[in-house]
Order: C-alpha cells, then structure tokens, then sequence
C-alpha cells in the first residue's frame, strides 16, 4: 500500500511551516496538521538574525518584509543594581545601564542586513503557513494529531481530529513540531523535564507604553529590552509589536511564583513594582489583552529522531526565553532535519542513522545555548563583563545572533565557564555573593 | 606607568563614574570601596572595562576580590604588579 503523503508534519507554528516549505520544495508530498485555527495567538516574539537566512532560503523572507514588522537592530540591558552611571551619554537616566549591542558590529555568514525582526506571531505564523501551502504543502487548519502508531515498518499512521471524528492518514515518516505539547516525546515517554529550571511566565501586550523613555539614544528604542529586576533570577521583556504596541513579560522560577498569592496580575505588577520607572510608566499605558502564563516548558528529550521520526523545535527541547533563541531553533532545526530528510527520501530508508547529522549538530547547539543560558543566570554580572571587554563582545554576539550551528565552542563561553569555576571557588570573589540560586551540573545534560 | 600614575587616574576615574552625583568628593586613595558601597558588582564590571581599555591591562577576572579590591591603593599596587608580569611577556 502506498502512504497517503511522503511526510505528515504535526504542527503549523514556524518549525512546522518551515518544515513543509522546505519538504514541498524538494519536490516532496507534504502534509500539515494544525489544532488551531491560524492566525491564533503565540509567546516568543522577539527574532535572531539566524532566522533570515532559512526564510530568505525557502522564499519567504520578501513576504515578511512586506508585512512591516518593526526591525530589531539590537539588544539592551537595563539593571536596578547600579542607578544612575553617567557613561556613554547614559547620563540623567532614571535606571541603570548594563550593557547593550547591534547586530551590525558583527558580519554575520548568509545575513544580508543588520536587522531582524519583533513580529506579532499570529501575523507571522499564518504567513509562514500560507507560504508552505504555496509551495505545495497540504495545510488543515483546525485538525489535532490525536497518537502517531509506529507499529507498521514500512509507514506511519496517524490519527486526526476532524471535527467530531477520528480520521486515519498514513506517511512514510513523521515530523513532530507541535511545540511545547511535545506530542510525541510524551507518547513515547522521552521527555526529560529539566534538572536545573522550572521557569515561568506571565504576559501581556500594552498600549502607549514610551519606549524611547527607556532608550539610551532613540535610535535604541525599538531594541528588545530586558530589564532586570532586583529579585534574584527574574526578568522582564520589552519586545515592540508596532509603533505603540509593546509586548512585556515576566520571567522568574516557578517556585518564586507559587509563594505569592498564586494571582497572575497581582504577581505581575507585585514583581514590576521592584522597579519604579518601568512600574510607572506601565501603569500610564493601557493593557491590550488579559493576562497570560507559560509554565512547564524546560524540558528536553532523551531522544530528537528514530526510526520514521524526527522531533524539530520546541518539540524537541525548550529552556529559557532569555536569549530569544526560540524561533531561530524553530527555524534551524527545521532547516538541517530537511536536509537529512531529503536525502533519506532519495534514498527510500527513513531509518534512523538517515538523521544522524540533525541530530549532532542540532545538540551541539542546544549545548551552547543551554551553557550560555546558565551562565547567565548563574552569574549574571558576567554578561555584562564580557559585552564590554573587546575580546569577547564579537562572541558574546555572535551567540546573540543564534549563529551556533557551523564551528568550534564559541571562545567567550569558554572564558566564562572558567570565571564562574574561579568565583564559585573563591568566597572572597567579590562577586561571590552575586551568584544566582540557579546552579546547572558541570556536566551538561547529555541530551 | 607607575603606581602613583594608576591611583591619580583610579581617583578621577571612580570620582568621575560613580561619584558625580552624590556630592562626595572625599574619596582617597585609602578610603574603603566595598564597605562604603562605592563598588557593587556592577560597578566592578565597569572599572574592569576602564582599567583595560585606558592601561591596556589585562587584570583576570578571578582577580576580583576583597583584597585587591578594598581600595584605590590596592587597584593600583595589583596593577603594576599585574603591568610588569605582563612586560615579562612581552
Ligand atoms: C515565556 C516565553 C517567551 C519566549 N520568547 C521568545 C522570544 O522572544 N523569541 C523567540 O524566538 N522565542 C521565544 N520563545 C520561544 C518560542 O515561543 C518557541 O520557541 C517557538 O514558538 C517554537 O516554534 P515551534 O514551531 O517549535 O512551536 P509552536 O510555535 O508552539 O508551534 C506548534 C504548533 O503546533 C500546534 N499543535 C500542537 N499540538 C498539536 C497536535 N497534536 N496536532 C496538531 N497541531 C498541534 C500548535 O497549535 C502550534 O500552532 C519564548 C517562549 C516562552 C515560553
């Protein structure tokens, strides 16, 4: 019996779309199966650079050009701890500079510009959607994945919820991409929730929120923001989704949230009242849609791919929002799992020693990342250390940039792996006392 | 550069930074930085980025602590000393 689709992709967010765009450009039959209806709602709107090159690679970079998201041409820190440091006309600002950078101190391989974007992710995934359905994917909006059954060696069978019934489909492999549901790491039971983070979210979009308040030139403004707060571990984000809309959230451990009242809005304004001017000047914008939480999503797999499977973006692994890797994974992994793929249809074996390749390279990354988010967390003054040293700013960037997927350990991580092992050990390290709660195992999950 | 050369500019630097606003001229090269609140972690961040970008000294960053840091003196004195390790290099 021949498959109903060479490919069945569960999930039409970015690493899905990706995926089909890819897929049905080589020439293949693709399907895609998305619960909800597009454009829905979805976290994760600030981009990395890394994401051009995969959407200018299958087609799509020219209409998410044309959809005038606001560009992104760097990243600030602002910080409680230090107020007032007159530096780099900084000076007379209410808050504390930490550090900040632009893409364009770095030329980075395949990016043609210095900007990448924040987008409203109901826009952007419905275009990406819209995008692999014109490149020949077959898209069904509306329609869950209810268990993938493996038990045939030659397909996969699928079954679908349309409407009130249960609908059978078969493809020659499976694509898992249905994001923090993980539908097939919790089938197969290879979901490993992180040892070390238990993060947690709540947001919001505002309305006539005054960026350039908060801008050291305005030419900064429609960076992302992170603000830090003083309470160990949290953070808030300041991401632009248009000219007035802004998308803030707070990010803290689960734990933190759970000792308060349990209350998402009184936890959110409670934690921004740490820091008055951000306080303020959200309490004079107007609050665009309720409230939301993120929770329950550091995790990884003990297994990306086997036999007639792959598992792509964070339906292979999330952790922290801190660096906004999120889509730029999404977006990767789509991009190299494609490649194994193809070539594994070339060759009429979708086993799994087919997806060797994603599967060490996209670890690696995942290693990094994770690395570099620990490090953050674990002694966040480091961070900023290194952004101002000119030996490592190029490498702390060219992390910021999601450039980690061609090459050796990024040098700067390195350097900070040391500093940290040289401060944990010494208590007369004046940053000793800064050390954060959060405290990765020197050896790195290996998954 | 000598260890007078480091403190004179430690001095106009830390006064310059972090001291402009609050009105307090008083510093000395003796006056204690941890206690007085003068350094957080933040702060030595800064110093450190100063400290190499004007002396072209490359201090380690394990170097940070209670002792090398209590004051202006103790900067400077780790300075040279750090300065003529790295001549020895050269
Ligand atoms: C608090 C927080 C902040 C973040 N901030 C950022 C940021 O600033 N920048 C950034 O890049 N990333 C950020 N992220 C990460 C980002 O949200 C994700 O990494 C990104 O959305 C992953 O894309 P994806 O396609 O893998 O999954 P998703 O975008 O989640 O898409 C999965 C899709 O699968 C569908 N689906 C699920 N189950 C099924 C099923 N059984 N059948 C059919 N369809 C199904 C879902 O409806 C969904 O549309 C953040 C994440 C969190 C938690």
């Amino acid at each position: 019996m021949s498959p109903d689709y060479d490919v069945a992709i569960i999930g039409g967010g970015p690493a899905g779309s990706t995926m089909a765009s890819y897929l049905a450009r080589a020439g293949m039959s693709v399907v895609v199966f998305e619960s909800e209806t597009f454009p829905r709602e979805h976290v994760g709107e600030s981009l990395v650079p890394a994401t051009t090159p995969v959407l200018a690679e299958i087609g799509a970079l020219e209409k998410i050009d044309e959809a005038n998201f606001p560009k992104k041409y760097g990243a600030s820190w602002t910080s409680a701890e230090s107020r007032d440091i007159p530096k780099m006309g900084y000076s007379g600002l209410s808050h504390g500079w930490t550090a900040d950078i632009a893409f364009v101190e770095r030329n980075q391989p395949g990016v043609d510009r210095d900007y990448t974007f924040h987008v409203d992710r109901g826009r952007f995934d419905a275009i990406l959607l819209k995008h692999a359905q014109e490149q020949g994917a077959t898209v069904f909006n509306g329609v869950r994945v209810r268990d993938v059954d493996f038990s045939d060696p030659e397909l996969v069978r699928l079954t679908c919820r349309f409407g009130p019934r249960d609908v059978p489909f078969t493809a020659r492999m499976v694509v898992d991409a249905s994001g923090r549901q993980t539908l097939l790491g919790k089938q197969l039971k290879v979901k490993v929730n992180d040892p070390v983070f238990d993060q947690y979210a709540v947001h919001t979009w505002f309305e006539g929120l005054d960026r350039e308040a908060f801008a050291g030139d305005s030419s900064q403004a429609d960076h992302i923001f992170v603000h830090f707060l003083p309470i160990k571990d949290t953070w808030v984000w300041q991401i632009p989704i248009t000219d007035t809309i802004t998308s803030i959230g707070v990010v803290t451990q689960k734990k933190r949230f759970r000792e308060g009242s349990g209350d998402r809005e009184e936890f959110f304004w409670d934690f921004v009242s740490s820091r008055p001017e951000l306080f303020d000047a959200l309490k004079n914008s107007q609050r665009l849609r309720p409230f939301k939480v993120e929770g329950d999503y550091s995790y990884a797999m003990k297994q990306i791919c086997g036999d007639r499977f792959i598992l792509i973006g964070d339906a292979a692994r999330f952790v922290d929002p801190i660096f906004s890797s999120g889509v730029s994974v999404a977006l990767n992994s789509a991009r190299i799992a494609s490649q194994d793929i193809i070539a594994a249809h070339a060759a009429g074996s979708y086993d799994k020693d087919r997806f060797a390749t994603y599967e060490n390279k996209l670890r690696r990354a995942v290693k990094y990342w994770y690395e570099f988010i620990s490090i953050y967390y674990r002694l966040n003054v480091l961070f900023t250390a290194f952004v101002q040293d000119h030996r490592y700013r190029v490498d702390v960037l060219k992390m910021l940039q999601g450039d980690v997927y061609d090459g050796e350990e990024p040098k700067a991580l390195k350097a900070m792996k040391e500093v940290v092992a040289a401060v944990e050990a010494n208590p007369d390290h004046l940053w000793h006392p800064y050390l954060g709660t959060l405290r990765a195992p020197t050896s790195a999950p290996g998954f | 550069m000598t260890e007078e050369n480091y403190t004179s500019a430690l001095l106009a630097f830390v006064r310059r930074e972090f001291l402009a606003d609050s009105g307090d001229q008083a510093l000395t090269a003796t006056t204690p930085l941890i206690e007085s609140g003068i350094l957080d972690s933040l702060r030595i961040a800064v110093l450190m980025a100063f400290i190499r970008d004007e002396f072209a000294v490359h201090v380690p960053l394990a170097k940070i602590d209670a002792k090398n840091f209590a004051d202006i003196r103790t900067i400077a004195a780790m300075l040279h000393e750090e300065s003529v390790v790295e001549a020895g290099r050269a």
